[in-house]
């Protein structure tokens, strides 16, 4: 069974790397393996239930909201260098 | 420091009205294009810019008009520094080229002549001045050009040079310790200067990435995560690797304690000066850097942890808040 913190680095792949999103998608338990993860029918089930325009829908903003995260840290946190 | 009121600070008020009246006898022409440069720098990222000749001054007990000399020459001489900086990294428009080239020629003039009041032509002020205006040139050279060495084979000079682009600031430093005869203290401080740069260059490159790598400027920060040479058809992949090091790596962690570590022995060399308000500075940064990185960890963290719940119908953990900005 695939554990909290191996289903956040499965998620996480899978919304910055879109080669790795279509393999989860089209393979869970092999896309899982490239993870050190071992899914079990409830997760698999899971996954077949997603919608491959909706987690592209995600990924996008995902990235953008990481990318703007570290300059917005630095600008809000960082003053007078 | 994070609370200087800048624009309304009485002190830096009165020296840009200084700067100002000074560029309107030299050539009035410049003086609209003067005003809009003094307003780009009176923030808070250029504290040191303003206030460390001050801080110095008072720190060594000079008087106040030496140490309005001092700071009004640091002014100027960064002032110019900065255009000359834009220049090259080409972040002036080409109607303004004009205009920016004089300003800094007058700016120039200006601050070699608040020197020569200051130094006589064989005060040891000048080999610094040399010294410190050669860092900044061969670093500026540089700058927008991949170094030789891959970040992860950073040596400490390699570092150090990173923050050369920064050396006018130490003029001002020697200036000080000079005035008030300490010529012993120029090496500590001004070393202490350099490691505080690297810090402060990091932490640059760390915010820029984004915009570097969209514009095809090298960045350290990409290079810490990606360590493949940048080279523009591979954009891609680097931003990738940025972003992985952000959501499924170590946040970037190793880098930030780099710029901490850069910053503790800026504050350890610095202890030969006994100069307070710079220190407050020093481990200001500290404290801001290390609270930067940590948020950014917990941050990416929570996202990732909230997205998982929701795609797995897991039960919601704890999930501490986003920044508004950032949905």
């Amino acid at each position: 069974m695939a554990s909290r913190e191996q289903l956040e680095r499965l998620v996480g792949q899978a919304l910055l790397d879109v080669g790795f999103r279509r393999r989860l998608l089209g393979d869970p338990q092999g896309a899982a393996k490239e993870v050190g993860a071992h899914l079990t029918e409830g997760q698999l089930d899971r996954i077949r239930q997603w919608d491959a325009k909706a987690l592209d829908a995600l990924a996008g903003p995902f990235e953008d909201w990481l990318a703007w995260l570290i300059q917005w840290l630095i600008s809000h946190f960082g003053r007078g260098w | 420091m994070n609370e200087t009121p800048f624009l309304s600070d009485p002190e830096i008020l009165v020296l840009k009205e200084h700067v100002c009246a000074a560029l309107e006898r030299f050539s009035p022409q410049l003086l609209e294009a003067g005003r809009r440069l003094l307003d780009r720098l009176a923030t808070p990222n250029w504290t040191l810019e303003w206030y460390l000749p001050r801080w110095l001054g008072e720190a060594f007990g000079l008087s106040p008009d030496l140490i309005r000399d001092l700071v009004l020459s640091n002014v100027y001489g960064l002032s110019c520094i900065r255009l000359q900086d834009d220049l090259v990294d080409g972040e002036v428009d080409r109607a303004s080229w004009e205009s920016a080239i004089l300003l800094a020629s007058a700016l120039h003039h200006l601050w070699l002549s608040g020197y020569v009041q200051l130094f006589a032509g064989t005060s040891p002020f000048w080999g610094y001045f040399e010294q410190f205006m050669g860092q900044w040139l061969r670093a500026t050279w540089r700058s927008n050009r991949p170094p030789a060495v891959d970040f992860r084979s950073y040596e400490e000079e390699d570092f150090l040079r990173l923050a050369e682009r920064g050396a006018p600031l130490k003029v001002c430093c020697a200036g000080a310790c000079l005035l008030a005869g300490r010529e012993e203290l120029i090496l500590p401080l001004t070393s202490a200067m350099d490691h505080f740069l690297v810090g402060a260059v990091l932490l640059d490159q760390a915010k820029d990435w984004a915009d570097d790598l969209e514009a095809g400027r090298y960045n350290v920060f990409v290079a810490y995560a990606s360590p493949q040479p940048q080279e523009p058809d591979r954009r891609e992949s680097y931003r990738q690797a940025v972003l992985e090091e952000i959501c499924l790596g170590q946040a970037a962690r190793p880098y930030f304690d780099r710029i901490q570590r850069h910053v503790r022995i800026a504050l350890e060399k610095a202890e030969a000066v006994d100069c307070p308000a710079l220190r407050q500075h020093m481990q200001s940064f500290e404290n801001q850097v290390v609270t930067i990185r940590d948020r950014l960890a917990e941050e990416a963290r929570a996202w990732l942890r909230m997205a998982t719940e929701q795609l797995f119908g897991l039960s919601p953990a704890e999930v501490p808040a986003i920044p508004e900005e950032g949905r």
